[in-house]
């Protein structure tokens, strides 16, 4: 055979172009092997608050409901934004790997670039060896159909992996805009949301300025019964004579948290009605005071005024 | 966001409810009542029998004006002397606020050393006689628990004498008024059995003791009145089968006449100058006070009227006088401006109402009040009073005030006899005065003396 | 009425002038006995007293000792005017000071414990003034009649009873 070293060659082009077509093909499923997941449905799980009085007698009531609607709120809230990382952390994902694909399209695309030169390169060194060997040309050619057929279905695969790549860029572009579509939601979602929670908030404080108030007179009842009992405790120690009639003296005491006297000065008035106001303090001794440290606050410096008054 | 705001504001709101200010209380009642103190029992340092129970009389002084109720010895759960000796804690359950402490030394010539502390018992039950102040740039004791510390040389006969001067230092002390435990009373004393001399005046200490006669007669002796300076008593004695006013020195027993008008002469008062009497007189028709000036003998006539006036009695300064009227049916006290003439009625409760006085330092009178035909000693206001009577004895009459206002002493009934009472001015002390056997009268109580 | 003072007088009068002369016959009667004694044979004569004339010094007197027996005029409590209980015996007295011109009489004021001294002695003065005016419009000179009053000083009764109280509300006539 005369042809025998044509055979060589082609051969090894053959063996040459299948391998790269091979790869090709490996590479191309590699593109069909991507899943498209679902997007997450985000969505309003209550209707919008409506705006109404917070009754006083269902405060409570409304209260412990608000409360654990906006348990079950935060809790939902807490669901949510955990998806949305989740989304994001896919969508990152998502990104990562499209750019991952893209640079391994650009990649496929350098290699199918670089086959194809390579491809035309050796087709030359084919054309030419076709010039010399036209007998074997049809086999040859149907060869060449087989590796053109080959190459057809390199470049459609490579069309196809431009397709989908292009598909892919639409899908990841279409997704980007759901992406900002549900972000935008999202957003609106949340102001929502803020307004509704900002209702709750105001209820919830002008619930708590009640309690406040009613905590308030409670400590200020507190204040009226302790002035009572250090009224009482100091009377009863108070030795008033005629003599004091039309005088008086201001006292300032100051009590430890045990309700010990620890200071009693006199701050103005008749010499003689201030020591018997200060004697009876001391045999006093200890005053009545709240454990409660918000009472306490208040009863511990007294400005005590004697006035003794007779029929 | 919103909800931290919300959350700051509500703590805002609680922190500024606990503020510093200081709470008012106003108090205007307390126990109207003695002050409770103690009189130790003074510590004789010497060799023998005990000179005097000196502490008694501080002990009692201070009991009889009302505003102090002694210890009893046996509640004493110590004696001490000295203020270093006082255990503070021990006293505690006793409540009182001050103690008297002394001791008695035997000094030369039989004469005594008595020392004696007015000691503030609540303040040393804080401070456990430790205080301290800065002096000259050190710390020292600054025994501001001691009131008074002093030691006087005394005889033998002067033990009440010098009791009575405790009583006065401790009294003002503790009260910041003037205390009248050295003053004396004067009385008629009648004796009914005696055949010769029934009438007697006499003086003594304001509490009975150490009685003296001033003058001796067989007809009756009223009303005696002392001068300001203390030296002098006005009297009325029938000596002459009529009534007539004498002055006497009690110290130079000169005696002197100074009215003797047809009718009464009665019912005589020193003014507070010294330079006047005023007297009752009823040589114009029926009875009515007058005013006589002893140095010109001048006789100003104060009230004219039809009814009965007499009573005269000095306001301190001197501008008004007290005196009873029949004017409007039923005697009741009346009070005259000696300047304008102008008469105003003071006393409206009960029957009637005699005998008045001013108490010195204050706007109230004591009285005579008859009520549901009981007679008892009375206070009241010289406006807008309601009465307030103060004794329980029967048939009081001639209440005289001390200078200090603080005591009154009166005469009364006890066991069918004439005796003299003495009840404080809060009406919270009644005694009996333990004067002589007999009839006791018309008590005048001295101005201070010292 | 006026009978019956001249009664009452004559009442009082009659029997002095008859003890006068029971004593007077008495003491004669006695003389005469003895007379009789000495002369006791002579049985014819009988001889009679004459009554003697009191002197008007010797019947003041007695006047006067009967008058100072009723001399006291009680009063209610609180009051100063006479009762009419009083009536006769003043005007015994009224009628004494009447007669004897140159008499005079201390009408003395006196008033029961109770109340204050000095008021007492007020109310003892109107007491002894409204006998002293009662006396006066009996017709007796303002000038025989001096009052005094002496208040609670000089109590009949000690003993401060109703009772007590009553004896020592009084004025009283001293000569």
């Amino acid at each position: 055979m005369s042809s025998r070293p044509y055979f060589n060659i082609a051969l090894t082009l053959s063996v040459i172009l299948h391998i790269v077509f091979m790869g090709g093909l490996f590479l191309g499923s590699l593109f069909e092997d991507k899943k498209v997941k679902p997007m997450p449905q985000a969505s309003i799980d209550k209707p919008i608050v409506k705006a109404a009085v917070v009754n006083s007698s269902d405060v409570q009531k409304q209260v412990d409901k608000l409360k654990k609607q906006k348990i079950d709120q935060k809790n939902a809230e807490k669901k949510r934004q955990d998806k949305l990382k989740r989304e994001k952390q896919r969508i990152k994902d998502l990104e990562r790997q499209r750019k991952k694909k893209q640079a391994e399209k650009v990649a496929a695309d350098k290699a199918a670039k670089q086959s194809r030169q390579k491809a035309a390169k050796e087709k030359k060194i084919a054309d030419k060896a076709i010039k010399q060997a036209k007998a074997k040309q049809k086999a040859e050619a149907a060869k060449a159909k087989t590796a053109a057929n080959e190459r057809a279905k390199q470049e459609k695969a490579a069309a196809d992996a431009k397709a989908k790549r292009i598909a892919a860029d639409k899908a990841a572009k279409l997704k980007a805009e759901k992406l900002r579509k549900e972000k935008l939601k999202r957003q609106q979602e949340a102001k929502v949301r803020a307004e509704q929670e900002a209702m709750i908030a105001e209820q919830m404080a002008a619930e708590q300025t009640q309690v406040n108030q009613a905590r308030q007179r409670r400590i200020l009842s507190e204040i009226e019964k302790y002035t009572l009992l250090i009224s009482a405790a100091i009377q009863r120690h108070w030795t008033t004579d005629e003599s004091m009639k039309g005088k008086q003296c201001v006292l300032n005491i100051k009590l430890a948290p045990s309700g010990t006297v620890f200071s009693v000065k006199p701050i103005s008035g008749d010499r003689f009605v201030c020591k018997s106001a200060q004697d009876a303090v001391y045999k006093a001794n200890t005053l009545p005071v709240s454990k409660d440290p918000q009472v306490y606050a208040k009863l511990k410096e007294i400005n005590l005024t004697v006035q003794p008054e007779f029929n | 966001m919103k909800l931290l705001t919300k959350l700051l504001c509500i703590c805002g709101a609680v922190v500024s409810l606990s503020s510093h200010a200081a709470l008012d209380i106003v108090i205007t009642e307390g126990v109207d009542s003695a002050r409770k103190i103690a009189v130790v029992p003074f510590k004789w340092l010497g060799t023998g029998p005990r000179p005097s129970p000196i502490s008694d009389v501080v002990a009692s002084d201070l009991r009889f004006s009302g505003r102090f109720s002694p210890t009893g010895k046996f509640s004493m759960p110590q004696t001490p002397a000295f203020s270093k000796d006082i255990d503070y804690q021990a006293w505690l359950p006793t409540q009182i606020e001050a103690m008297v402490i002394g001791t008695i030394k035997p000094y030369s010539d039989g004469r005594y050393i008595v020392g004696f502390e007015l000691i503030d018992v609540l303040r040393g039950q804080v401070t456990g006689g430790k205080a301290q102040m800065l002096n000259g740039g050190q710390l020292v004791s600054s025994n501001d628990h001691i009131l008074e510390s002093r030691e006087t040389v005394i005889s033998a006969t002067e033990f009440r004498q010098y009791g009575h001067r405790i009583s006065d230092i401790v009294y003002e002390k503790l009260t910041g008024d003037r205390g009248a435990f050295r003053t004396k009373i004067a009385y008629v004393l009648v004796d009914r059995a005696n055949p010769k001399y029934k009438y007697r005046l006499m003086i003594a200490d304001f509490d009975g003791h150490n009685e003296t006669e001033i003058l001796r007669s067989k007809e009756p002796l009223m009303s005696p009145s002392w001068s300001p300076d203390g030296t002098k008593l006005a009297y009325a004695s029938f000596e002459n089968r009529r009534q007539q006013i004498f002055i006497q020195d009690i110290y130079t027993q000169k005696r002197e006449k100074v009215s003797s008008y047809r009718g009464i002469n009665s019912a005589p008062k020193w003014s507070p100058d010294g330079k006047s009497l005023a007297i009752v007189l009823s040589k114009d028709g029926n009875p009515d006070v007058y005013t006589l000036h002893l140095a010109t003998q001048k006789l100003t006539r104060i009230t004219k009227n039809r009814a009965i006036d007499t009573e005269p009695s000095w306001s301190p300064d001197g501008k008004n006088l007290l005196f009873t009227s029949e004017r409007g049916g039923k005697p009741q006290i009346y009070q005259v401006n000696l300047q304008s003439k102008r008469i105003s009625r003071v006393t409206f409760e009960g029957e009637m109402n005699l005998g008045g006085s001013y108490i010195p330092n204050n706007d109230q009178i004591v009285v005579v009040n008859r009520t549901r035909g009981k007679y008892h000693i009375a206070k009241q206001a010289l406006k807008f009073g309601s009465l307030q009577v103060l004794t329980k004895t029967r048939l009081d009459e001639s209440p005289s005030i001390a200078p200090n206002g603080s005591m009154v002493i009166y005469g009364t009934m006890h066991r069918g006899k004439q005796v003299l009472g003495l009840v404080s001015i809060d009406g919270r002390f009644k005694a009996r005065l333990p004067v002589s056997e007999g009839e006791v009268k018309a008590p005048a109580w001295s101005p201070f003396i010292f | 009425m006026r009978l019956n003072k001249v009664a009452k007088s004559l009442v009082v009068a009659i029997p002095m002038f008859a003890l006068a002369a029971c004593g007077s016959t008495s003491t004669v009667d006695q003389d005469s006995q003895q007379t009789n004694q000495a002369v006791e044979q002579n049985d014819t004569i009988v001889t009679a007293p004459v009554e003697k004339e009191l002197t008007p010094a010797e019947k003041q007197r007695l006047v006067l000792q009967e008058l100072r027996k009723e001399h006291i005029i009680y009063f209610d409590f609180d009051t100063a005017s006479v009762s009419s209980t009083f009536a006769a015996l003043l005007d015994a007295h009224a009628a004494y000071l009447r007669n004897n011109t140159g008499a005079t009489v201390l009408v003395e004021g006196h008033a029961d414990e109770r109340g204050t001294p000095e008021y007492n002695i007020a109310l003892g003065e109107r007491r002894g003034k409204a006998v002293a005016k009662y006396l006066e419009g009996l017709g007796v000179n303002a000038s025989q009649i001096e009052t005094v009053s002496y208040g609670e000083e000089k109590p009949l009764d000690n003993s401060r009873t109703e009772a007590g109280f009553s004896k020592n509300r009084r004025a009283v006539l001293v000569y």
